[in-house]
């Protein structure tokens, strides 16, 4: 982690002057580019204040102590600013990804403006590969770093495995001769490793040739916005995995395909907040059948519910069971498209479509829910402990008493027929007992409650009234409801908020805290731990993670984390607090 | 099947939520009494129930991080097992064997004719549930006046790799050995043992992660004096 700030930090502080031309040198055919844009970051925080802070040079040494070889004097290092880097903090700089069937490289490009600084960095265990025509070029197992005067090159590469043992002729083009010792691939890393080389070779030359000038057309080019400190594009299909996962979650197809063509994520260093952006393109028949499945929002009569002074956290997910349901047999075919024709799976579908009432489904669970942690308290708990007299031959039962921590919460969802919720609930009692179920399902006054195998320390509850399903653990709580009781209503800001997504979820990092350190064991309670939490829980803000209703192109996806101190932007804000933390633990604060 | 669905649901969230918040403990009492005549009496107590809340958790759920979480039935028939195995070991008498699933204590008890009988007891249980053969340890004896417990093998170390990995859990874990002896004990080589007033009965508390580092052992050689 402390290692990904660090680079962070110096990519973050390369500037943008020749951008354009360093944006040529990205492989045309790249699936991820990360563009760094440091005229923003530079903006909110300038070199000199980052030297500052001594949690920056401590990681800045490690840095320069890294690039020199673990075999460097670790004392000659101390003191390095970022200027003896050698990197040209005017200009911007570029990672990439590029995927081939045989190789996947991993690069990064930055400018120079002092080559011999630059040099000076070096890993001295490096050997050098390449020196012709101004382009040096060192290199270790599968990393290669190389050079002009302008501009440097990392370069690592991971080789595919199917794509060896399936062209083993490629050992013949390079010239190496069969192993008979052993008869498959797995003899031939060491020849893997070389022909790997050649390519990284070959591909480091190719950074340094011709410019790619087709690139200022690209869509990473087009994409990054000047206003972001970061901006990431990828290929679509690339974050396949990754979004999909997270819509996939709701009807739970696997991550074959992705819906959209591209994928921009964006950094941005903010006064009040630090945004991570993203968004998706989808073609129009995915827009449909997105739109229909978000047809809903969340039933404003929970908020009647939610005390503003009992939430530490929550979670919203707002889809439309109607509309997943209309659009399963679709979307699955959309996602496994012939394999999922040619066994019949379509016509499942379809006709099970046919069996279904969405509507009817859809008025029984609605979609709307809310997860609400209300709180994180001690509660008291007995247990058993032996005593034995001075000859010990007497072993005494004596029972003590320690604190456990439970977390309180409320869970609502909106349902339009009760009467099917009533009798899900009667099903699910008779279950209980049927099945000698370890629990025990049990109506009472107005509400249901499943006692708790044994020694649990709460009970479960649930009320179905108003349109809504509680279920919560709170005695307290089940009272409030029960008799109507008044809540400290939400500030119309975080009502707004929790309506606007099908999906948010938020953290008061503050209130976390707080709950925590009141619950803390008391073996854990030394001064500087004292110092350190009652710092971090001062400043520490808040975390959202939403994503917002159908755009015009497509989805797109926001995660804030806003804070309250007097920090004036994003990146000041999280380098001082770790910086101030840093310091109290090594003692100097 | 359908009325179990919301049950389920209902069990994991609850399980889930526990497991994040809750820690747990336990302790293990080994009790040996030997009379004049070298009989006698020998106990050995789980308690777990310091962590009875997070175990009543774990036991509403089928598994934990991939490995199945037996039931009632399924603990007590084990526990059964080894009570039908200390009845088949020849030289231990009257095993009694009770199951407190409230506050989850479990307690195995039995006569002895000599104190190396339980050597034997432990060599059936290893090679019960042991596929390949494990030689007899000599865990327990008492001979010429002198009782040793060696406790080089309580951890075995095939299985100290994966209890290190659940380590946090044991930092409050603690193994309490006692013997009573049928003399006044003249000297110990265990300095972390404790002696009884009367001098006749040792107590030795070990906490698990030390047993696992191997920084303390139960291990012990006591002499007694002659009469």
């Amino acid at each position: 982690m402390k290692k990904l700030i660090t680079i962070a930090i110096i990519a973050l502080t390369a500037n943008a002057y020749y951008g354009q031309d360093l944006a040529n040198r990205v492989p045309a055919n790249s699936q991820y580019v990360a563009t760094i844009n440091s005229p923003n970051i530079l903006s909110k925080m300038s070199i000199q204040e980052m030297e500052r802070l001594p949690f920056v040079m401590k990681e800045l040494n490690a840095f320069v102590i890294n690039r020199n070889g673990y075999r460097a004097n670790a004392k000659l290092d101390q003191g390095k600013g970022f200027n003896d880097l050698g990197f040209d903090f005017n200009q911007q700089s570029y990672a990439f990804v590029e995927v081939t069937d045989s190789v996947t490289y991993y690069g990064y490009i930055v400018a120079l403006n002092n080559k011999s600084n630059f040099e000076a960095m070096n890993d001295s265990s490096m050997q050098l590969v390449m020196d012709s025509k101004g382009v040096k070029a060192i290199g270790k197992r599968k990393e290669m770093i190389a050079w002009n005067k302008k501009y440097a090159i990392f370069l690592n590469a991971t080789s595919g495995y199917n794509y060896f043992k399936d062209n083993e002729e490629i050992y013949d083009r390079y010239g190496m001769p069969k192993d008979t010792t052993f008869p498959s691939y797995y003899s031939r890393y060491e020849d893997q490793d070389k022909i790997v080389k050649v390519w990284m070779k070959a591909k480091v030359k190719s950074f340094f040739g011709k410019k790619n000038s087709k690139n200022a057309k690209l869509d990473f080019v087009k994409s990054a916005d000047e206003n972001a400190a970061v901006s990431v594009w990828s290929q679509g299909e690339s974050f396949a995995s990754n979004y999909f996962g997270y819509i996939g979650a709701i009807i739970g197809t696997k991550h074959n395909s992705f819906p959209g063509s591209e994928v921009n994520y964006y950094l941005y260093l903010n006064e009040k907040d630090i945004t991570v952006k993203s968004s998706v393109t989808l073609s129009e028949e995915n827009k449909k059948s997105y739109a229909n499945m978000f047809d809903n929002q969340l039933n404003p009569k929970f908020f009647d519910y939610i005390d503003k002074d009992q939430f530490l956290s929550y979670y919203i997910s707002a889809y439309s069971v109607t509309g997943v349901l209309q659009e399963m047999p679709n979307l699955i075919n959309n996602y496994l498209g012939t394999s999922f024709e040619k066994y019949g799976m379509k016509e499942s579908l379809e006709l099970l479509s046919v069996v279904i009432d969405e509507e009817a489904i859809g008025k029984v669970v609605c979609g709307d829910a809310i997860f609400v942690l209300s709180d994180i308290a001690n509660h008291e708990v007995t247990y058993i402990d032996y005593d034995w007299n001075e000859d010990y031959t007497e072993k005494k039962e004596v029972t003590r008493t320690k604190k456990e921590v439970v977390p309180e919460f409320l869970y609502m969802m909106s349902t339009k027929d009760e009467g099917s919720i009533h009798k899900i609930m009667k099903l699910a009692m008779k279950g209980s007992s049927a099945m000698r179920s370890k629990e025990k399902l049990i109506k009472e006054e107005g509400y249901y409650s499943l006692l708790p195998y044994r020694n649990a320390p709460f009970k479960l509850y649930f009320v179905v009234r108003d349109g809504i399903v509680f279920i919560l653990n709170s005695d307290e709580k089940l009272q409030d409801i029960l008799t109507n009781k008044k809540v400290n209503k939400l500030s119309t800001e975080t009502m707004k908020d929790m309506e606007h997504a099908p999906f948010r979820t938020y953290i008061d990092g503050k209130k976390i805290m707080d709950k925590f350190s009141k619950t803390m064991g008391e073996s854990t309670k030394s001064p500087k731990n004292l110092k350190m939490l009652d710092h971090f829980t001062k400043n520490v803000g808040s975390l959202s993670v939403y994503q917002n209703k159908m755009m015009e192109n497509g989805l797109s996806i926001e995660a804030k984390y806003t804070f309250t101190n007097d920090e004036p932007n994003g990146l000041k804000h999280v380098l001082n607090l770790i910086d101030e933390l840093y310091q109290m633990e090594k003692g100097d604060r | 099947m359908f009325p179990n669905i919301p049950l389920k649901y209902l069990q994991r969230i609850v399980a889930i939520a526990l497991l994040l918040f809750i820690t747990g403990c336990f302790e293990v009492i080994e009790e040996i009494t030997i009379n004049q005549d070298g009989k006698g009496k020998a106990g050995l107590t789980v308690n777990l129930s310091q962590g009875k809340s997070k175990l009543a958790s774990i036991m509403l759920m089928d598994s934990i991080k991939g490995k199945p979480v037996p039931s009632e039935q399924e603990i007590i028939e084990k526990l059964n097992e080894g009570k039908v195995i200390a009845e088949e070991t020849p030289g231990l008498h009257n095993v009694v064997l009770t199951s407190n699933f409230d506050d989850f204590i479990f307690e195995l008890s039995c006569e002895f004719d000599s104190v190396e009988c339980i050597n034997q007891f432990i060599y059936r249980i290893e090679n019960h549930y042991s596929s390949r053969h494990i030689p007899e340890k000599n865990l327990f004896s008492f001979q010429n006046n002198t009782y040793f417990r060696n406790a080089d093998y309580l951890i075995p170390n095939k299985h100290k790799k994966e209890i290190a990995a659940e380590k946090k859990g044991l930092l409050s874990a603690k193994y309490v050995s006692i013997v009573r002896l049928p003399q006044e004990v003249e000297s110990m080589t265990n300095e972390k043992a404790n002696l009884a007033k009367n001098k006749k009965a040792i107590m030795l508390k070990v906490s698990g992660d030390k047993l696992l580092e191997n920084t303390h052992s139960v291990t012990n050689k006591v002499k007694l004096k002659t009469q």
